[in-house]
């Protein structure tokens, strides 16, 4: 066993043969496609094999096809640190986009850095990421900027006094609920209650009955689809009615599927809009390929995927040698670019874009 | 079932060698046992006679010979089914269930006979007739039984198999001669109600007072057989497992 | 008032959940001493065939719900006559693991058929609800409670009323006696693998509907949760099983309730690990029988504490394949030159996590082997090793050295610590306990946000430094491979020699008798403690390690998932067989490396590998001693 494996390791790690200029460039992609957050991982792999499909329809970057190396981190940090030495020893790889949460896409931060292979995170809202190195970029906003919005929505849209605020204990939810927190008290709000639900908790039942003890004017599900959907559900069931926002997350079309009516009237905001005319060609490709609405995890990767790609080409067009370093300073330099998620300019492997504040309505979205 | 088939061979074992393994524990054994009979198989310790028991009940198989009950081969046939063939078995060390009740230790034994529920509630008061502590007891864990009252209990278990064939290990083992004497008893009186039985035990004395025909065992080799008379006459079986020639 | 009034209505409604699971292991281990980690994974598929038989076929609830309980129970019997009746002659263990793979594949499968995510599973009851002051019962809770109940009466009747349920039963206790009653053993554990199929579906169509969505990870924390309240109660007591599932339940609820929802799990645990030390036959377990040495002891075999013992009582023994001691540190220095072999660093990468792996698997393989306590709770002790240097080196700057030794010390007597509450148990119990164990692990990890940072992690772990060599920076890759390298072979060395020492050979004494050993006069708690000292020290290096390669440590690296693949690769070497452990913990980890051409199927291959290999050498690879 030892020394069949011995053997297969010898094949399976070897790095092939040297590249010529009619191959492939290579964009490596890394995000849970198995496991609990599995469905945010197989939104980018759809996005991008999306877009780099369209983009090798059109003939490639300068006659070269774009071939796209995916690898399953289970949101797991050890194997993202192993999926990035696998990427970064794969020749032709100039970019990689991933991973899902903030520690996955730390833990792979290191090794790009290293070997000068710019990643970008889709989804990653931690101020930390993009200060590990210059070869860190993001396309979602920071969460400093969306709990903004989350207190706006709070404050403004459902003109609540009070409010509890349950938020998903991970990097994303943790941050995300104690900013938004100190804007409310900032503004003169008050927060009754601030708790974390600890992944893999479905139940909400004691919470639902805290909260309902509580009396407070809104609630706001910092979760993800699922548990969202769930404790509304569970909320309603209570005979608790209150006005309901949530952060971006929740524009993720599983929420209302999952729950259902329970979900009308749900505040939200997001930096894509399904419904934005512009966006049209976007949703309609990608409900022609994959049967369902593209959600903000979609956008996200599909955007990243395009800015990678619009900076690979530059370096192309101006006849730079293609390595990750020119990759990283077109992406560091590049004019502004329009995608579907709103303008990508980076300040220091940062974005800043516009939200949208939208309302679930006959079970659809409208722009509030 | 008549006077005819009384004297048939009920259990054959022919020339029976069986293995744990790499070890052989049994060479060539060939016992046989007829109707009516009680047969007692003796020796040492580790001589075989558990394992003789064992190849009949189906929980070894032996790698050659055959055993053959009522005509039939049986020594391919697994535990259950040797059983569902009228088989009872009194096991080496007892095995009772220990956290189940008496009572339900006792109705297991019936457990082939189970849909002919109102014989076996029948044969049950039979039971606690002949051992009236098991009746005191029957809800108590069999667990926490003494050995002696265990032993009662795997007997009267046995029986309510209403076996064709009885085959017990050693019912002495470990009781105290009061209790020996007491289970002897029950046996003797199964045996007068025309029960066969095939009976391991090392305590040769009362097996032999038991017994109708007898084989002797050592290092898995029958090396002496004969009617219980004989053998119980015999200097050297006195000398080797009656232990008499030592108290004097 | 009211609000507690509240909170412990939705303890009982949880609670009946956990009982409905519970009740299924409780059946499996009962008759076949089996525990089915494979449960929770027909559980899942309970729900999902529900699931499916409404959305796909459109069939009403309760038809595509007796659909759905059928199929299960039928794949709960194919299961046991497939994978678990061959392995019948083997030692515990190989069944227990061979329910893990199963579990692995048919979650993986669930994901390839229904997509990894959660779909909505609406429930005609929801509707329908009372209000009691503040508090509330939905239809679905009514049916949960009425279910629930009539079917731990219905299996109470079955199992003490009918011949069916004493043949069951008498099986659970002595399967060769029950043969020479005329039952039919490998049947009963058929029916028993098929009935806790049933309960399983029934309840995950029950989960399903109170959260009205169903979701193909739902399996394993569910199963935690009933394995919890089937100890809670006793493990082998039906009304055990449902007093364990509604305290717990109602435990959890209030937890969450009045310490809040990151303390739920938090206090089941705990809570589980307490009563295991002052009651450690649970609830509604007998006491009198343990008195007696066990069911076993009661029934004649010798008593044995090992989980290496086969069902018979004699352990069947493979030839043993061992380096000696310093064969590790002549392995080590063979790979040393690995660096100037390969240009990339993928492969370093992989060897170095397959290294440190190694050692942690020696670890798990010298508390599970040596001492016969299955450990399924390593994760705690690797994560606290983990966190040790994370913390000291980069918030305290303290070289490699002193953060290394720091973690190794803090993880030995935290694992000694840990220890202490399983010291009464053995068998499948302590194992369970070593369960509840990891789980409080990374609890703490997620909630002490003041210590670890909780969910955000220590990122930015700095490069170990050494002060014994001029303070060398290990900053590149090659250099971290040779420390990881050097102290994993170390580690071995040091394990190997623990082992094959007087104190091994007393360890192996008190696991295949303990009750002997300690009338022998052996001090068997000390000897206990200095195990789980030894095997703490091996997986706080190895933490320490890991920390360093991976310059990010966060409590999901920490899950039970982590400690169920240690626990396979133990066993799959051959428990407390250092060798064996460390390339079975080389080889898994490099495995999954070389099945990402597999993608999707990753997962299934390795557990039909899994499969394959427990039947074909059963006391693993290597042997176990
Ligand atoms: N399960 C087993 N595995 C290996 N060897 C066994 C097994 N059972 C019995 N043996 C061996 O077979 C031989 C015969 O054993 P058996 O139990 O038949 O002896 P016995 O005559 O019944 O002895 P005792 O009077 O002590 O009960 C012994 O050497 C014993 O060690
Ligand atoms: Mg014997």
């Amino acid at each position: 066993m030892a020394i069949v494996t011995a053997a297969m390791a010898a094949v399976v790690f070897a790095a092939p043969a040297s590249v010529s200029a009619a191959d492939p460039i290579r964009i490596g992609l890394f995000a849970p496609l198995t496991g609990s957050v599995a469905a945010y991982g197989v939104r980018f792999r759809e996005a991008i094999e999306l877009k780099v499909g369209q983009v090798n329809a059109a003939g490639g970057v300068e006659g070269r096809p774009i071939e796209i190396i995916t690898e399953d981190d289970r949101n797991q940090p050890e194997d993202d640190a192993t999926i990035a030495q696998k990427l970064v020893g794969t020749p032709g790889l100039v970019l990689a986009i991933g991973g899902f949460s903030t520690t996955a896409s730390m833990a792979a931060a290191p090794i790009f850095a290293e070997a000068k292979i710019p990643q970008i995170s889709p989804s990653v809202t931690h101020p930390d990421f993009t200060k590990q190195s210059p070869y860190q970029f993001r396309q979602n906003n920071q969460e400093t900027s969306l709990a903004q919005t989350n207190a706006e929505i709070i404050l403004d849209k459902l003109k609540a006094k009070t409010v509890v605020i349950p938020y998903s204990q991970d990097d994303r939810g943790q941050f995300s609920s104690a900013g938004t927190a100190a804007l409310i008290e900032k503004a003169g709000g008050k927060v009754l209650l601030r708790e974390p639900v600890a992944p893999n908790s479905k139940d909400f039942r004691p919470l639902v009955s805290k909260i309902k003890s509580l009396k407070p004017d809104a609630v706001f599900l910092d979760l993800y689809a699922q548990e969202a959907a769930i404790l509304i559900q569970q909320l309603h069931q209570a005979g608790l009615n209150i006005p309901a926002g949530g952060p971006t997350p929740l524009t993720s079309p599983q929420f209302i599927e999952l729950a259902g009516k329970d979900a009308e009237g749900v505040v939200l905001h997001t930096i894509f809009f399904p419904g934005d005319p512009s966006n049209k060609e976007f949703v309609q490709a990608y409900a022609a390929k994959y049967g369902r609405q593209p959600d903000q995890w979609a956008a996200l990767a599909y955007d990243s995927a395009d800015v990678g790609i619009e900076a690979i080409r530059r370096v192309v067009k101006f006849g730079k040698p293609l390595t990750g370093e020119a990759v990283r300073d077109e992406l560091d330099n590049g004019p502004p670019y329009k995608g579907v998620t709103g303008i990508t300019k980076y300040d220091r492997g940062s974005v800043e874009k516009k939200p949208t504040i939208i309302i679930i309505h006959n079970g659809g979205y409208s722009v509030l | 079932m008549h006077v005819l088939a009384e004297k048939a061979v009920r259990l054959r074992i022919d020339a029976v060698d069986v293995y744990y393994g790499a070890v052989q524990a049994l060479f060539g054994v060939s016992i046989s046992v007829h109707g009516g009979e009680v047969v007692a198989v003796l020796g040492g310790n580790a001589s075989g006679k558990s394992t003789t028991l064992k190849s009949v009940l189906g929980l070894v198989h032996p790698t050659r010979g055959e055993i053959h009950l009522d005509g039939q081969r049986i020594d391919r046939l697994s535990t259950p089914d040797i059983i569902d063939r009228g088989v009872g078995s009194v096991p080496e060390g007892r095995r009772v269930f220990p956290r189940m009740s008496v009572r339900e230790n006792l109705l297991l034994g019936a457990y082939p006979r189970r849909h002919d529920p109102k014989h076996v509630a029948d044969d049950l008061e039979q039971v606690f007739k002949v051992f009236p502590r098991l009746k005191e007891r029957s809800q108590q864990a069999a667990g926490t039984l003494s050995g002696g009252e265990q032993q009662m209990l795997v007997l009267g278990r046995a029986w309510l198999r209403r076996p064709s064939l009885l085959c017990i290990d050693e019912p002495s083992m470990g009781l105290s001669p009061r209790f020996v004497d007491q289970v002897y008893e029950v046996l003797a009186g199964w045996k007068a109600a025309g029960l066969t039985i095939l009976i391991v035990e090392q305590n040769a004395r009362l097996a032999l007072e038991l017994a109708d025909r007898a084989y002797v065992l050592q290092h898995g080799h029958v090396i002496r057989e004969g009617t219980a008379a004989e053998l119980a006459a015999d200097e050297s079986i006195q000398r080797a497992y009656l232990g008499e020639s030592e108290v004097a | 008032m009211e609000l507690l009034f509240s909170q412990i209505l939705n303890g009982l409604v949880i609670g009946q959940v956990y009982a409905l699971i519970a009740l299924g292991f409780t059946l499996v281990f009962g008759v076949a001493n089996i525990i089915n980690f494979a449960q929770g994974a027909l559980f899942m598929l309970g729900a999902f065939l529900a699931f499916s038989g409404i959305a796909w076929f459109g069939l009403p609830l309760v038809p595509a719900a007796l659909i759905s309980v059928v199929l299960v129970a039928a794949l709960g019997a194919v299961l046991e006559r497939v994978v678990l009746r061959p392995l019948s002659g083997a030692s515990a263990i190989t069944p227990l693991l061979s329910t893990l793979a199963i579990s692995m594949i048919l979650d993986q499968a669930a994901e390839m058929i229904w997509t990894p995510e959660p779909q909505s599973f609406p429930s005609p009851l929801a509707e329908s609800r009372i209000f009691i002051g503040d508090a509330f019962v939905t239809g679905t809770d009514a049916a949960i409670f009425g279910f629930g109940l009539l079917t731990a009466i219905g299996l109470m009747i079955l199992l003490s009323r009918t011949w069916l349920g004493r043949a069951l039963r008498a099986t659970s206790e002595d399967r060769d006696a029950a043969a020479q009653m005329g039952i039919r053993t490998d049947s009963m554990r058929q029916y028993s693998f098929a009935l806790a199929g049933a309960l399983g579906a029934l309840s995950g169509i029950f989960v399903a509907l109170y959260f009205q969505s169903v979701f193909p990870q739902m399996g394993l924390p569910f199963a935690l949760k009933g394995f919890a309240a089937a100890l809670l109660g006793g493990l082998t007591s039906i009304p055990g099983a449902v007093v364990g599932g509604v305290v717990l339940g109602v435990a959890e609820t209030l937890a969450s309730g009045y310490l809040g929802d990151n303390y739920r799990d938090v206090v089941a645990f705990a809570l589980l690990l307490l009563l295991l030390m002052f009651r450690p036959q649970g609830l509604l377990g007998d006491h009198r029988l343990e008195a007696l040495g066990g069911a076993s002891a009661a029934a004649g075999a010798a008593p044995s504490t090992s989980l290496l013992a086969s069902a018979g009582g004699a352990a069947v023994r493979q030839r043993v394949i061992a380096l000696p001691a310093w064969g590790f540190i002549v392995l080590g220095a063979a790979l040393a030159p690995l660096p100037f072999l390969s240009s990339g660093g993928y492969l370093l990468q992989a060897v170095s996590y397959g290294l440190i792996f190694a050692l942690l698997s020696a670890s798990v393989s010298l508390v599970s082997g040596s001492i016969g306590i299955l450990s399924i709770g390593h994760s705690a002790f690797f994560g606290i090793g983990a966190y040790a240097v994370a913390i000291l080196a980069r918030f305290y700057a303290w070289p490699a050295e002193a953060s290394l030794i720091a973690a190794i010390v803090i993880t030995s007597f935290v694992a000694m610590l840990a220890a202490l509450p399983l010291l009464r148990l053995s068998g499948h119990t302590v194992a369970l306990g070593t369960l509840a164990i990891g789980q409080i692990g990374y609890l703490v990890f997620l909630n002490w946000d003041t210590m670890t940072r909780g969910p955000l992690g220590i990122p930015n772990v700095p490069a170990p430094v050494l002060v014994l060599f001029d303070n060398i920076r290990l900053v590149r890759l090659p250099q971290k491979y040779w420390l990881v390298l050097a102290l994993v072979s170390l580690g071995l060395f040091l394990a190997e020699r623990f082992v094959g020492s007087e104190i091994g050979r007393v360890w192996r004494a008190i696991r295949e008798d303990r009750l002997a050993a300690h009338t022998a006069g052996v001090p068997v708690r000390r000897y206990i403690l200095t195990a789980f000292a030894v095997s703490g020290a091996l997986a706080g290096l190895a933490g320490g390690l890991l920390a360093y390669l991976q310059t990010v440590v966060s409590p999901e690296s920490f899950t039970v998932e982590l400690s169920i693949v240690t626990v396979i690769m133990a066993v799959l070497g051959g428990l407390g067989n250092m060798t064996g452990a460390a390339v079975a913990g080389f080889a898994l980890t490099i495995l999954p490396e070389l099945l990402r051409g597999f993608s999707d199927w990753r997962l299934i291959v390795y557990g039909l590998i899994l499969l394959v290999v427990l039947r074909l050498r059963p006391q693993g690879l290597l042997g176990a001693r």
